[in-house]
């Protein structure tokens, strides 16, 4: 059998649906191409051969579109020139890895979404970069679940506590995400908010964010202060199983703009507890695998605005944060707009200096009358948790965490154990 | 009872010349004897101790961590970062995780770290006074702490 070009086209599966990336477009300007789809196109065998063309096929669209180089050149041509500039001065290294090792189990749930049962083991590497004014950072997750590049970013320290980053981060305005990031070690609980999920587990507000990022603050006589960080960047797509981050590194990846936000007030600069505000403007674009797309919608611009607090008194300390998010749906018929509140309140109790017992409510107000959640179904709406870690040695933890877990479609209890730790 | 009266004295004695030997104990900021750091200020040392960016002479001030005596690290978290070790040390990892910034150096050994300073003019670490006065190549900054 034969297929035409628009078959084929049509059949063509790719998140990227731009015009600069669409076949047509690249089979006009790449002749290595022109000869790949003669050749594919007569073969008796399309699917095997169709994965060397995808290759070529991405190989000549990264090329040819000037997105997907500029960045990454430009990151390169920024340390090159940063590393120039700064020859002979003191750099240093840091390396960190947080291991952990979880076993679960679902109960009562009946949606496909969610296992049964299982194990998540996850390594977090973390190694950063400092130079006198170039600072470069990278973390990767390596999991029974997923590998992934969370972050790769370079900076430049203007002063002493003004820095300007470029490439991927985790946005500010998710509080959870910026203050743990994949470090479980460092965060009590075994879960997270439904909230500061990740965007692949259910997260309703991009996480990771390419482009740039500048973080600045001041510290009083008095040792307090404030930090304010501000981003810019591409968004992540909403796809059928949710919301997945632009991939620098992946030509098909669409994209639209995203905009963050987090200001933060610290009574003593060098102590965790804090409180702020923060907010963000995404426009998240539909892929047309999600239901919809297949109803007109083309994107989904998310509002969200929200406060927050981090305060401990002697053994007692509570995590508190509520968001407001609005979402303005464009369609051709005509947009509309609705919206929802989601926040939660943990609070943790030091027994001794070993054992924390910990709970936590989440709770989200018009989320079931919100198209967005709809699209995202694993996305967490109320949750009430109770936990304990058993903090062991100086840098290890042992934490038992059960909970009562809603989403629109399914209620369910999840027990869970994990080890963590962190080295050196 | 005289004997008694005779051993409590003999007892004081000591101890009073005990502590005249030693002198009241002291812990000092340092740093190599090439460094162009003259000064600190508290919130400048507590700022290099969480590894926020001080500068000196446009370079980035380097803190050692002196982890060679357990009740000078006591004296340390005490006086200088005012937290407990456990929530330094979390505080610390924190801080880098999130941001990249490095970390105080560690030394269990102060001969290294004396030899660290002198490599490093833009580096700081702390001790007891009698060590860094029997130190070569060291200078002391500041007082940080003083026996009452």
């Amino acid at each position: 059998m034969v297929l035409n070009r628009f078959e084929y086209d049509s059949g063509f599966k790719e998140r990227g649906k731009s015009m600069h990336e669409s076949p047509l477009v690249v089979q006009s300007m790449c002749p290595v191409r022109v000869n790949i789809i003669r050749r594919v196109f007569t073969a008796p065998v399309i699917t095997g051969i169709s994965e060397a063309f995808v290759s070529i096929k991405h190989i000549c669209a990264s090329l040819l579109n000037p997105f997907n180089w500029t960045l990454p050149l430009a990151g390169i041509l920024f340390s090159m020139l940063a590393v120039a500039s700064q020859a002979g001065d003191e750099t240093q290294h840091e390396f960190l890895l947080f291991p952990s090792v979880e076993i679960y189990d679902n109960t009562g749930v009946d949606d496909e979404l969610f296992d049964s049962a299982g194990y998540i083991g996850i390594a977090d590497f973390m190694y950063s970069y400092s130079g006198n004014r170039l600072r470069f950072l990278g973390e990767y997750v390596l999991s029974t679940e997923e590998n992934e590049v969370e972050r790769l970013m370079a900076g430049w320290l203007f002063g002493e506590q003004t820095m300007l980053w470029v490439g991927r981060f985790h946005q500010p305005s998710k509080y959870w995400t910026t203050e743990h990031h994949h470090g479980q070690y460092l965060q009590t609980s075994i879960s997270r908010p439904g909230i500061e999920e990740w965007e692949d587990e259910g997260g309703a507000i991009p996480t990771h964010i390419t482009g740039l990022l500048f973080e600045t603050g001041q510290i009083r006589k008095d040792s307090s202060g404030y930090q304010l960080a501000v981003s810019a960047g591409f968004a992540p797509v909403l796809t059928e199983s949710g919301l997945e981050p632009f991939e620098p590194w992946d030509p098909s990846s669409n994209h639209g703009a995203a905009y963050n936000f987090r200001l933060t007030f610290l009574p003593d600069y060098f102590d965790s507890n804090q409180f702020g505000i923060l907010g963000g403007w995404s426009d998240i674009e539909i892929d047309s695998d999600n239901f919809a797309s297949q109803i007109g919608t083309e994107s989904v611009e998310e509002l969200q605005l929200g406060v927050y607090f981090n305060w401990s008194w002697e053994q007692l300390r509570i995590i508190f944060k509520a968001n407001y998010l609005e979402n303005k749906y464009i369609r051709p018929d005509g947009d509309f707009t609705d919206d929802f509140w989601s926040g939660y309140i943990q609070a943790e109790y030091a027994i001794r200096s070993h054992w924390t017992v910990y709970g936590r409510h989440e709770n989200s107000f018009g989320e079931e009358d919100t198209e967005f959640i709809r699209l995202i179904p694993k996305f967490v709406s109320h949750r009430n948790l109770f936990g304990v870690r058993w903090d062991i040695a100086m840098s290890h933890a042992l934490t038992l965490e059960i909970a009562d877990t809603e989403t629109l479609t399914s209620d369910f209890g999840q027990y869970r154990l994990q080890w963590s730790t962190v080295f050196p | 009872m005289i004997s008694r009266l005779f051993a409590a004295s003999l007892t004081l004695s000591l101890v009073l010349c005990w502590t005249a030997v030693r002198g009241v104990e002291q812990v000092v900021l340092v740093a190599g004897e090439n460094s162009p750091i003259e000064n600190l200020s508290p919130l400048e040392l507590r700022k290099a101790y969480f590894g926020i960016v001080v500068r000196y002479d446009n370079q980035i001030i380097r803190p050692f961590r002196n982890l060679s005596d357990s009740q000078l690290n006591r004296i340390f978290l005490q006086s200088v970062v005012a937290m407990s070790e456990r929530s330094y040390e979390r505080r610390l990892i924190s801080l880098t995780l999130k941001s990249g910034r490095p970390r105080p150096e560690d030394f269990t050994d102060q001969d290294v770290l004396v030899r660290a300073l002198r490599d490093h003019p833009h580096s700081i670490s702390y001790m007891w006074r009698r060590d860094a006065e029997r130190s070569i190549g060291i200078k002391v900054i500041k007082l940080l702490w003083q026996e009452n």
